[in-house]
């Protein structure tokens, strides 16, 4: 058996998980190897100080401020997290932002699908896809304020954060939807050559 | 209602939150003088700071008395505001790592690096083990803090943590070894 494994033994040992017919086989090879028994001695002594470590535990009484809390129906988590709502509002702002940016992209498309359905197909179908393509675009816009919304409130509550990363991971994929749909349409025109005229639009 | 606290005194936890439940509030007054130091024990040795402590402490309590209804009498009520605590104590490590933000551990330790050793004395030796526990990973403090410094043994840390216990035993052994190295780099006289 090698040194390596004994080490596996010594730490079961510092967790509390030895057996003891491998404890007295452990404490047979300690007898007669240096290079273990300073591995024990330095992972006992890391235990030691990790038991002392912070074992004075200051004394708190929240017993009046929770009860207040419940009597007064408001958890304390509210009033506390000062960077939580700061971190609240710049996200807000940053959703806003993204609520602007999309509906004029959104917008813009939409203008773009009517206007170039002006030359063709019917009025009613003219109107639909002009109607799909505005209710797309604020669809995503829509989303992508709920997500980052939520993604805030993930943030400012801590006990939200472990669904920080599945709610970032939602809300790109709803931005990237988003700016593919706005911006297909307009790729589209561009490479086709196609401007809408002012009269046409109108 | 005074008088009911009163009575509670020597009340059965299971007993005291059937009545909470029932509509006596009060109560959970005496849920927190019996619990409150368990509860601020996990959190602290877990590294919170004393100024966060108190914010955490009422946060438990609240989760706690808002999910009363789920608590289960035929498991012991410390079990499971410990798992509470345990778990608002993480959370609060996490979001800190992930805020980027770490508040310091103990005012009284120098900043790490060369020199930063000289000024720390012997009887500063568990604030150096603390604060080379706040730079140790979460997922390799939670089961050291847990075993050497609360007591629980590997089946219970692996049922508090949510993870099998050939994870905490190779967590603990990867932690102890980190730990040393953190400790061996930013104050070798304390290397252990």
């Amino acid at each position: 058996m090698t040194c390596r494994a004994y080490e596996r033994w010594i730490e079961d040992e510092a967790s509390g998980l030895i057996a003891p017919g491998i404890e007295i086989r452990l404490h047979e090879h300690l007898r007669s190897c240096g290079a273990c028994q300073r591995y024990r001695e330095r992972t006992v002594s890391l235990a030691h100080l990790l038991a002392r470590t912070r074992a004075q535990v200051p004394m708190v009484d929240v017993r009046e401020r929770v009860m207040d809390a419940i009597h007064a129906g408001v958890p304390p988590a509210v009033a506390r997290k000062r960077f939580g709502r700061r971190a609240l509002w710049q996200a807000t702002a940053a959703s806003l932002f993204l609520f602007l940016v999309f509906g004029v992209l959104g917008s813009l498309s939409a203008l773009l699908f009517s206007a170039r359905s002006v030359s063709s197909g019917s009025a009613t179908w003219r109107t639909l896809k002009g109607l799909g393509a505005t209710l797309w675009s604020l669809l995503g816009a829509a989303g992508s304020l709920v997500m980052s919304l939520l993604d805030a409130a993930a943030q400012a509550a801590v006990s939200l954060a472990p669904m920080l990363p599945f709610l970032e991971v939602a809300a790109l994929t709803i931005l990237v939807l988003t700016v593919c749909s706005a911006a297909l349409p307009l790729a589209r025109e561009f490479r086709s050559g196609v401007r809408p005229q002012r009269s046409e639009i109108r | 209602m005074e008088q009911s606290a009163f009575r509670s005194d020597d009340e059965p936890d299971a007993r005291l939150i059937a009545r909470i439940l029932g509509g006596e509030a009060d109560l959970y007054g005496e849920i927190m003088r019996r619990y409150q130091r368990l509860v601020a024990s996990v959190i602290y040795k877990m590294g919170i700071s004393v100024d966060d402590m108190e914010d955490l402490v009422s946060e438990v309590f609240m989760k706690a008395y808002r999910n009363l209804a789920r608590y289960r009498p035929e498991n012991a009520f410390s079990t499971w505001i410990y798992r509470i605590a345990t778990n608002r104590a993480l959370d609060e490590i996490r979001s800190r790592r992930h805020r980027r933000r770490f508040g310091p551990l103990d005012e009284r330790l120098p900043a790490p690096g060369p020199g930063a050793e000289s000024a720390v004395n012997k009887k500063d030796r568990s604030a150096v083990v603390a604060r080379a526990l706040e730079q140790l990973p979460h997922e390799y403090r939670a089961p050291l803090v847990l075993l050497h410094m609360e007591d629980r043994k590997v089946s219970e840390i692996a049922d508090l943590l949510g993870i099998p216990e050939g994870t905490v035993k190779t967590r603990l052994a990867r932690g102890r070894v980190k730990l040393r190295r953190i400790i061996a780099r930013q104050f070798p006289e304390y290397a252990v």
